[in-house]
C-alpha cells in the first residue's frame, strides 16, 4: 500500500549554496547564471550553524547544488565542515572549476559527486552548454576526481539535443570510470520553460526509453543506468507511458520496479514540505528544489527563523501537506490511472501558477 | 548537557547507512542508492544484527526458517539494498538449486528456447546453430552441458574439444569453451560461473592445457565476466562484422 507520509524533519534537503554559475545553460532549472549574488550568500558560520541543526533533526542527506557550488571560494571549507555531521554529503557539479586540492578535500570529506555531462563529445556537449571549451574542462574536472580517488557518477539532463546521443554517453561514461550513469528526465521549469525546444518529443522520449528498458532487460549495458524523473509518483507515467502499447509492457515495467497494482487512493504523490525541501543561497527555504526561483513559493528565511521553525509551522507547508488527489485540477481529478499521485506540483505550478494545478507534461493529460 | 543528534550512522557490510527514528519506524538512507526506506522496529533489527558483522549460528538458523525475515530479505533484495551472495555466504538465505547435467545429442531444441523470449531474428539463429552444434555432441566432438532450477532449463555451455579451427581447440591441449547463456530472468545467479566452473573442470580432468573463448568487441558485459574468472586476452581476429572485432581469450587450466 503506498503511503506518503509528512514527518517531523525533512530526510533530505537539497541545499543550494550558491546562485552564481559560470555557465548558462538554456534549460537550468535554477535559472543560475554569472550575476548570481554573492553577497546575500549563506556564510560558512552560517553554514556549520544549519548543519548542526540537520543533524539534530536527523536529516539524512543533504544534496550540494547551485548555480555551481565550486564557484565559492569556500566551497573546500564547506566540504570539510560537512565530514563533521553524520549525514550523507552529497554534491552535483558541472566539474568544470574542479582542482586537484578541491578534489583531495572531497576525498577527505568523503562526498559523493555526480559530475553533469550533456555529451559524449566537445560539439556536443559545448553546445547544449552554451559554452566553449566546457567539455574539455568538465573532463579534466573528472580526470582529477579519478587522480584523488574519489568515486563518481554522470549525470545528464536529457534533452531534445543530447537524446539520440545517449547509448554513446552510456559507453563513454563508463569508460571515464563513473560509478553509474544518472539520466535526469528535464523539468519544465525555470529557463527551460522559457526554451520548450529544449524538451524532448515524446515521440523521441518514447524511443530513447524503450530501447533503454529492452537493453536493461537483456543485460546489454555495461553498466548501471538510472532514469530520474521529475516527481516522486509510485509509478511514474514517464516510465510506464512509453511501454503500456508494448505486448510485454507489464513485464517490461517490472525491470524498473514499478507495480502497477499500487494505488495511490486520494493521496498525492509529491514530497516537497513532506519529506524532502530545498534551500536557496540567501537562505530562503522552498518545499522542492524545483520552485527555486518562484518568489510565492518562499516558505521562509533562515535569516529570520529557524529551520526547524519553518519546517514545522510554515503555512505554505502545511497548504503542501494538506493536498489531496481530489484538490487537484482536471484531467488529474478524474485521471483512470490508479497508480500515479498527480504528478510534479512544480511544474503544474509553472504552467498554471497554481499548485492545484495540472501537470500538463504528462502524456496522459495531453491525451484529453 | 549533551546535545541531542538525531542523525546516526550505521556501518552495513561496509558500507556506511545513515538512519534516524521517526514515531515507532525507521528512515534509512542507502548511499547511492535512490530513496529512502522505511523499516518497523523488527526489520530495522535485522539490519542491526547483520551490521554488527558477529553471526550467531543459531540466530542465523532461526532468521532462515522464518517466513517473515525471508520476506524481509526479499525486499532489500529487489531494491538492491543488500548483495546476495553476502546472505548466502552468511548462510541467511536459501541459495537456489542449481543443477547442472549433460545434454543429449537431441536437445538443441532446449538451448534455443533459452532465447525464446527475446528477439525472434536471433531466436531463429540460434535454432539453427544449435542444431549444427549439437551434430558435433553426437560425434563426440563437443560436450553441452544445461543448468536447471526446478527442472526448468535455464542455461547452457558447450565445450568444443576439437574443430577445425587449431588454434581454439585441437583435440589435445587447447579446448574452446562455447555458447555460454543464461535465460535473462536468471542473470546475476552465478548460473553463468557454475556452467564455466564445471566446463573447466572437465577439461582438466581430459588433461587439456588451455582452454579458449572468443567473445565479440562490443560485449562488454561478457568481457568482464570473463576478465573475473581469470580469462586474458589472447589475440584479435575479424570479427562477424567489419566494426565489430573479435577477442579471443585464454586461461591455462
Amino acid at each position: 500500500m503506498y503511503k506518503n507520509e509528512t514527518l517531523t524533519a525533512p530526510l533530505q534537503v537539497d541545499f543550494n549554496v550558491t546562485n552564481r554559475c559560470n555557465l548558462s545553460c538554456p534549460y537550468c532549472y535554477a535559472s543560475a547564471n554569472e550575476r548570481g549574488k554573492k553577497e546575500s550568500e549563506l556564510t560558512l558560520g552560517e553554514i556549520e550553524e544549519l548543519f548542526d541543526e540537520f543533524q539534530k533533526l536527523g536529516v539524512l542527506k543533504v544534496q550540494i547544488a547551485g548555480g555551481e557550488p565550486l564557484i565559492r571560494e569556500d566551497a573546500e571549507e564547506i566540504f570539510l565542515l560537512s565530514k563533521k555531521f553524520p549525514f550523507a554529503t552529497l554534491l552535483n557539479t558541472n566539474g568544470t572549476l574542479l582542482t586537484e586540492s578541491l578534489a583531495k578535500s572531497i576525498k577527505k570529506s568523503g562526498i559523493f559527486v555526480t559530475v553533469s555531462l550533456e555529451g559524449n563529445n566537445s560539439k556536443l556537449h559545448d553546445k547544449i552548454r552554451n559554452s566553449p571549451n566546457s567539455f574539455e574542462k568538465a573532463i579534466g574536472g573528472i580526470e582529477k576526481l579519478k587522480k584523488a580517488n574519489v568515486n563518481f557518477a554522470v549525470g545528464t539532463t536529457l534533452n531534445s539535443l543530447n537524446i539520440s546521443h545517449i547509448f554513446e554517453m552510456i559507453d563513454f561514461t563508463k569508460h571515464l570510470g563513473a560509478v553509474f550513469f544518472a539520466i535526469q528526465v528535464l523539468c519544465p521549469v525555470g529557463r527551460s520553460n522559457q526554451n520548450s525546444r529544449i524538451i524532448p518529443s515524446q515521440k523521441d522520449f518514447k524511443e530513447f526509453f524503450l530501447r533503454l528498458t529492452k537493453l536493461k532487460s537483456e543485460g546489454r549495458l555495461p553498466f548501471e543506468v538510472r532514469v530520474n524523473v521529475t516527481n516522486e509518483s509510485p509509478v511514474f507515467w514517464e516510465y510506464y507511458y512509453p511501454l503500456f502499447q508494448e505486448k510485454e509492457g507489464e513485464e517490461l515495467m517490472k525491470i524498473w520496479n514499478m507495480d502497477l497494482n499500487i494505488r495511490t487512493g486520494n493521496q498525492i504523490s509529491c514530497v516537497a514540505g513532506r519529506t524532502v525541501c530545498s534551500i536557496e543561497a540567501n537562505g530562503d527555504v522552498y518545499p522542492c528544489e524545483m520552485f527555486l526561483g518562484e518568489e510565492e513559493m518562499v516558505v521562509g528565511n533562515l535569516r529570520k527563523d529557524s529551520f526547524k521553525k519553518i519546517w514545522a509551522t510554515s503555512l505554505l507547508f502545511k497548504e503542501f501537506r494538506k493536498l489531496t488527489k481530489d484538490k487537484i485540477n482536471n484531467p488529474c481529478k478524474n485521471c483512470p490511472n490508479e497508480w500515479c499521485g498527480a504528478g510534479c506540483r512544480a511544474a503544474a505550478f509553472s504552467s498554471a501558477r497554481s499548485i492545484t494545478g495540472c501537470d500538463f507534461h504528462c502524456y496522459y493529460a495531453n491525451q484529453n | 548537557m549533551p546535545i541531542k543528534i538525531n542523525t546516526k550512522q550505521l556501518k552495513l557490510l561496509g558500507k556506511t547507512l545513515v538512519y534516524r527514528k521517526e514515531g515507532s519506524s525507521y528512515w534509512v538512507y542507502f548511499p547511492q542508492k535512490v530513496g529512502f526506506h522505511k523499516f518497523n522496529k523488527s526489520g530495522f533489527g535485522i539490519l542491526l544484527y547483520l551490521a554488527k558483522g558477529m553471526p550467531d549460528p543459531e540466530l542465523n538458523k532461526k532468521l532462515k526458517e522464518s517466513r517473515k525475515t525471508q520476506i524481509f530479505f526479499d525486499y532489500l533484495l529487489k531494491n538492491d539494498l543488500i548483495d546476495r551472495g553476502k546472505l548466502e555466504r552468511l548462510n541467511l538465505v536459501e541459495m537456489d538449486k542449481i543443477l547442472i547435467r549433460g545434454a543429449k545429442a537431441n536437445e538443441a531444441k532446449l538451448l534455443a528456447d533459452l532465447y525464446k523470449d527475446e528477439d525472434q531474428t536471433e531466436y531463429w539463429r540460434v535454432k539453427k546453430e544449435a542444431e549444427k552444434d549439437f551434430c558435433e555432441v553426437k560425434i563426440g566432438r563437443r560436450v553441452a552441458f544445461f543448468a536447471e532450477i526446478d527442472g526448468k532449463t535455464v542455461g547452457a555451455v558447450q565445450l568444443v574439444l576439437d574443430c577445425n579451427h587449431k588454434d581454439h581447440a585441437d583435440g589435445k591441449n587447447l579446448t574452446e569453451i562455447h555458447h555460454v547463456k543464461v535465460h535473462n530472468n536468471y542473470l546475476r545467479q552465478k548460473i553463468g560461473t557454475q556452467l564455466v566452473g564445471t566446463v573447466e573442470r572437465l577439461a582438466k580432468e581430459k588433461g587439456f592445457k588451455k582452454t579458449t573463448l572468443g567473445v565479440d568487441e562490443d560485449n562488454l558485459v561478457a568481457q568482464k565476466f570473463w576478465e573475473k574468472l581469470g580469462y586474458k586476452l589472447l589475440k584479435v581476429e575479424l570479427g562477424r562484422t567489419e566494426e565489430v572485432k573479435l577477442f579471443t581469450l585464454y586461461k591455462n587450466l
